[in-house]
């Protein structure tokens, strides 16, 4: 039985010789079930391969969800509920979830009253006297320390004439917060369900339109994905006439020899090189070869000043991403431009066209899906890349866009925040990991959302050149 | 017309230099990775044409930092300075204040150059500290303007009276006053006496005064000690003939008790201490040379000298070992050669002929200059290029005892808190953890890849495939970086109060896909004729669906039941193996998503390579559909599904951010899937930005960087030559 996978390439290729081999029964033939058997091992076979796609499908799917839905209650403006503690503490608890242990894990906010500046606290049940949930009490979005949560008292100026909230912490003094130090008052125990879904879509909004506060732990992600998008677009600047330059001179210029064999070969190869390889090349070549040079040719930056270039930053992490997507974008172009039928091009040089004429309008044209798949697909790739990038100009915090109204307006010298980095930079060195986690789902969701939607674009187009392909 | 031909041709020349760029790009990227980690192989080497003058040889001297100015003692406790630029003197002193007739009988410089031990022929032991002062001429501050001068020299006396013995070998360590720290002096005698001296300082606030108070100890030899070695505490080696003694004060300093004794390979006649803690240098008559460790650190009850190797190559006439002050090098000088030895694995790396008449020599401080005091008064600073002595074949590959590591270990920790701290480069470990991190990797994602690719290939029909195989395919871009975070936020977590699941879920999956496939078989034909068996996928997913999320919530109350604890915490109760949360069958999870796909993607084009004529064939002859999947389709489609899973391993080995977020990250060299690792691409994701450019830590991580491209470079060109050979067999 083990046998036959050779039994059968061995036989063609016997026949094709003109000696046939000997007639025998082969294995299979002599153990064929009978028809009326039912075959439970053919079966179970086709049950278990079939599951390993199951399998992998549900496991998609459970990851999804759990991205999607963790990332989505991040949002959800939960009640705030009053536990009176055994020892006499108050505090107002937004509740998460109850633990295995049967304790309750919530946040009590107050960042800056806490020990150890903990806002997140896991009791057990025994340990609470009473929980209520006050129809006041309010959560307070603040530029510093997280939220507040408490009472509001009023509203007005304070002795020193300065505007703002008088609050006060359950069972304890009277707090003045300025009005400037504010961003949102809550009463998330008032809300109406259509109230919170309303919240909650304003709180996405925000999420989109900030930008991160107090080192990424409140706050939104409009810097790393403004960083993100302009990585990604300097990138497509310096990538795309590139890789189709070498898609066009491989397919269409360069005649098939041994170099152009070893240049695919090395192209193909360029694909499977680990990306952090490409970031030590950009950090090496780049930043400190090509950079430092710059920085010595035009500014004059000498031994020990502060370098310019010759630092990571924005336009050396594009450059690198470059590199990196290169074999994407000739591969993607290379197939657009096997998709042409050679009939196209006789037609067009037999009409007198010179071989840049029959390029440009008609093979290029052409290509123009294959193109747009391999600029989709090297945007997509960069967009959810990190690994280089820790190496040639991503930062964990640095909310001041690298696009300004100041000149040179785009600064390309700057590191930049990026969100794939974000998610790493916040779950892993955050100060304060708890705070930030469901900021990190909400993250990881909206660059998974990204790059899907590209990826499923690219597909579609890649399915069309591919249609064309076969079609022919 | 010509305006077209022209266009043509400019259109020819932009897309041929374009693209051979692109391609030449590529070759350049590995040739500049190799380009950065070559010199790592270079040999130390002597340049020409360095800075001389003339002066007297004198006793020993050296060069300040910049190597402007090159000091020499003579006998009599002068101290000389003297400028490269014009050979100059500079400067002379007398900072010993020695008396009449007194002269120098012994003399050491300490590692870091920064003071001179001395004993004189009155018996009088003490610790010259130098310092040099630089300032600079005229307005500019350049290398021309640069002036040196002695800065303030103070004596450190651990015996300031005249005695009748003189040692013949002496040692200090001498501690900051302001810092409470001992000072600490050893001599050996002609008469076979080592004496210990400490010093312990008393700070007087009212005065502002600090005043020492010495106490000795000695030890009785039968022969006279010819070296002594001091190290930290008091600690120190003493050698008598071939005899290597660890010696340290007693409780209280109540005596001195011999820790360890060793016997080395002939009669010790030069024993110099390296930079750092414990690592020592021996050399015998014959000129054989050793690398010892005195451990003064871990297990108290262990310290005793240990001899590891010995050096290759032998210095005939050896006269002394002078340790580099910047890394564990040191140049062993010879009658008329010198020997630069490597300390951390004991390599012999140059031999120089530096000619006869040699009075003394000493490496510059910052390693840049040899200096050599010959006795016709010539001086001469000869330019050094130790190259990256500390990264050899023997420290990046080799099993080595460190300073401070009980046993030889192979080690990765590339970067300690100060310039002692001795590098530990080992790329064993990480390449260990590569391979660990790559095959906790497949081995979940081969079955499922290349089984699920079988199915969809060959069962799936129309839009099913249509779908289900862009949705695998999707799954592949998913940023790792999300599927690290997950691994390492939410799966290692969850993995450690349910580690039983992992070995619950396949068993209850697959028992529960054998029932249904047994259950499909007993349907009657025409049903599965209507059903046939692309939908099977879907029946299954409910199933799992329904079956995992039990398993995984249930699994942590089984464990409580059975074990009384999680299992994780009762097999290191039980079988003493540790967990670690962020582990490698963690990684393997989150990277499983991440090659499962990439390997589905390409199995499944092979399967589908495969001409239907043979299935077709196949089926009219009776066999069943499972059987013409097994042997008919997938003996020929083999070759591409070896390929699938070689390029699915090259994306393991190089993958960065699912090792760094999902596993612990230190650098070990065991299996136990329960524990993390370091891999490669993590390394350098995490040193490289911290290391200084060009340096060897830099360089060994560009070395690391080509290992990891040539590693990816064989696997995808072998899965290519597969993946080509098995088409033409088709």
């Amino acid at each position: 039985m083990s046998q036959s996978p050779r039994d059968v390439s061995q036989s063609s290729r016997d026949a094709s010789d003109g000696s046939l081999p000997p007639l025998q029964p082969g294995p299979s033939i002599k153990k064929r079930k009978s028809a009326n058997k039912p075959d439970i091992r053919g079966s179970i076979g086709v049950f278990i391969s079939g599951g390993a796609l199951s399998f992998v499908l549900v496991a998609a799917l459970a990851l999804f969800a759990l991205l999607f839905f963790r990332g989505a209650s991040a949002f959800w403006p939960r009640p705030l509920t009053e536990w009176k503690m055994e020892n006499g503490q108050t505090f107002l608890v937004e509740e998460f979830e109850t633990k295995d242990d049967g304790s309750i894990r919530g946040r009590i906010a107050n960042r800056e009253y806490q020990a150890g500046r903990l806002d997140f606290v896991a009791e057990k049940p025994e340990l609470i006297a009473s929980r209520s949930r006050p129809e006041n009490a309010v959560r307070m979005e603040r530029t510093e320390n997280g939220p507040f949560h408490g009472y509001l008292l009023g509203e007005g100026p304070n002795e020193e004439g300065v505007e703002g909230y008088r609050v006060q912490r359950p069972n304890r003094d009277e707090l003045f917060f300025p009005r400037e130090n504010v961003l949102r008052v809550q009463y998330p125990n008032q809300l109406s369900f259509f109230g919170r879904v309303g919240t909650w879509f304003g709180s996405v909004g925000r999420f989109i339109v900030e930008v991160p506060r107090e080192a990424n732990t409140e706050g939104g992600v409009l810097s790393p994905l403004v960083g993100t998008a302009l990585m990604v677009f300097l990138m497509t600047l310096m990538v795309m006439p590139f890789g189709v330059l070498a898609a066009v001179y491989l397919n269409e210029y360069a005649r098939d020899s041994w170099f152009t064999r070893v240049a695919r070969v090395a192209v193909n190869n360029l694909a499977g090189v680990p990306s952090i390889v490409y970031g030590v090349f950009g950090l090496g070549f780049l930043i400190y070869g090509l950079g430092d040079s710059i920085d010595s040719l035009f500014f004059g930056v000498g031994e020990g000043d502060m370098p310019i270039f010759g630092n990571p930053g924005l336009l050396w992490a594009s450059v690198t991403m470059a590199l990196l997507t290169v074999p994407v974008v000739v591969v993607a172009t290379e197939e657009g431009l096997r998709a042409i039928p050679r009939e196209q091009r006789d037609g067009a040089l037999a009409l007198g066209a010179t071989r840049w004429e029959m390029l440009s309008r008609v093979i290029l044209p052409g290509a123009k899906p294959g193109i747009l798949t391999g600029a989709i697909l090297a945007i997509s790739r960069a967009a959810g890349e990190v690994a280089p990038l820790m190496l040639t100009g991503v930062v964990g915090f640095e909310p001041d866009l690298p696009i300004s109204t100041e000149a040179p307006f785009l600064h390309l010298q700057e590191r930049f925040m990026h969100l794939g980095f974000h998610i790493y930079a916040v779950g892993f060195q955050s100060p304060n990991v708890e705070a930030a986690e469901p900021l990190v789902y909400a993250t990881a969701s909206l660059l998974l959302v990204l790059v899907i939607s590209l990826n499923l674009v690219a597909i579609r187009w890649r399915t069309k050149v591919r249609r064309s392909l076969q079609g022919r | 017309m010509n305006r077209r031909k022209l266009a043509d041709r400019i259109a020819a020349r932009v897309v041929g230099l374009g693209g051979l760029g692109v391609v030449l790009a590529v070759f350049f990227i590995a040739f500049y990775l190799i380009k950065e980690a070559a010199p790592l192989m270079g040999k130390p080497e002597l340049g020409a044409d360095g800075p001389s003058l003339t002066a007297p040889p004198a006793m020993i001297g050296g060069a300040e930092k910049f190597t402007d100015a090159s000091w020499r003692i003579f006998p009599d406790g002068r101290l000389q300075l003297h400028s490269f630029r014009d050979g100059a003197l500079i400067e002379e002193v007398e900072p010993l204040g020695l008396a009449e007739g007194e002269v120098l009988a012994e003399t050491k410089l300490t590692v870091d150059q920064n003071a001179l031990i001395f004993a004189t022929t009155q018996g009088r032991i003490g610790i010259l500290e130098l310092s040099f002062l630089t300032s600079f001429e005229g307005e500019t501050a350049n290398q021309e303007s640069r002036r040196q001068e002695f800065g303030a020299l103070s004596v450190f006396w651990f015996i300031e009276e005249a005695r009748a013995e003189v040692p013949i070998a002496v040692d200090a360590l001498y501690g900051d006053a302001e810092a409470r720290l001992n000072a600490w002096a050893v001599a050996s005698y002609a008469d076979g006496r080592v004496v210990l001296w400490r010093g312990q300082p008393r700070y007087n606030a009212l005065e502002d005064k600090t005043t020492w108070r010495m106490r000795a100890q000695e030890h009785q030899f039968a022969q006279p000690a010819s070296c002594v070695v001091l190290f930290e505490r008091g600690r120190f080696l003493a050698t008598v003939g071939d005899q290597v003694h660890g010696i340290g004060p007693a409780d209280k300093f109540a005596g001195l008790e011999i820790l360890g004794s060793e016997t080395a390979s002939g009669e010790v006649v030069v024993a110099r201490e390296l930079i750092g803690r414990g690592s020592a240098i021996l050399g015998t008559a014959e000129g054989v040379l050793s690398r010892w460790l005195f451990q003064p650190t871990l297990d108290d009850d262990a310290i005793r000298p240990i001899a590891l190797q010995e050096y290759e190559k032998s210095v005939p006439g050896l006269i002394d070992i002078l340790p580099s002050a910047r890394q564990r090098v040191f140049l062993a000088q010879g009658k008329d050669s010198v020997l630069v030895g490597q300390g951390t694995a004991g390599t012999s790396l140059a031999r120089f002929e530096l000619g006869k008449n040699i009075a003394w020599m000493n490496i510059a401080p910052r390693e840049d200059y040899l200096l050599v005091a010959r006795t016709d008064e010539s001086f001469e600073a000869i330019p050094l290029n130790l190259g990256f002595p500390e990264v050899t074949a023997a420290t990046l590959f080799g099993k080595l005892t460190y300073e401070g590591l009980p046993e030889p270990a192979y080690t990765w920790q590339s970067t300690g808190g100060s310039d002692e701290y001795e590098p530990k480069i080992s790329l064993v470990p990480l390449i260990l953890g590569t391979i660990k991190g790559t095959i906790w990797a497949l081995l979940p994602s081969i079955p499922l890849a290349v089984a699920g690719a079988l199915y969809c290939a060959r069962f799936l029909r129309g839009r099913s495939r249509e779908t289900l195989k862009p949705f695998v395919e999707l799954l592949a871009g998913i940023p790792s970086v999300i599927l690290g975070f997950v691994g390492g936020l939410y799966l290692a977590p969850a993995l450690e109060d349910r580690l039983l699941a992992l070995f619950l879920l396949p068993l209850v999956l697959a028992a529960a896909t054998m029932g249904m496939g047994w259950f499909w078989a007993r349907m009657p034909l025409r049903r599965r004729q209507r059903l046939h068996e692309g939908t099977a996928v879907y029946a299954l997913v409910p199933v799992y669906m329904v079956l995992g999320a039990l398993v995984i919530w249930l699994a942590p109350g089984i464990e409580l039941a059975l074990f009384d604890t999680s299992f994780s915490r009762w097999s290191v109760q039980t079988f003493d193996i540790p967990y670690e949360q962020k582990n490698a069958v963690v990684v393997g999870l989150a990277m499983g998503f991440a090659v499962t796909p990439l390997i589905f993607t390409l199995a499944e084009d092979a399967f589908r390579n495969v001409p239907q004529t043979l299935a077709d064939a196949s089926l009219a002859l009776g066999a069943t559909p499972w059987q013409t999947a097994r042997r008919v389709i997938e003996p020929p489609a083999r070759p591409g599904v070896i390929a699938a899973v070689m390029l699915g391993l090259g994306r393991a080995v190089g993958e960065t951010m699912i090792v760094l977020m999902a596993t612990g990250g230190t650098a070990i060299t065991e299996w136990n899937p329960l524990q993390g690792f370091r891999a490669l691409s993590a390394n350098l994701a995490t040193e490289l930005p911290e290391a200084p450019k060009g340096d060897s830590l830099y360089r060994t991580l560009f070395l690391s960087a080509v290992l990891l491209f040539a590693l990816t470079f064989v696997i995808n060109t072998l899965a290519e030559v597969v993946r080509v050979r098995g088409r033409k067999d088709l």
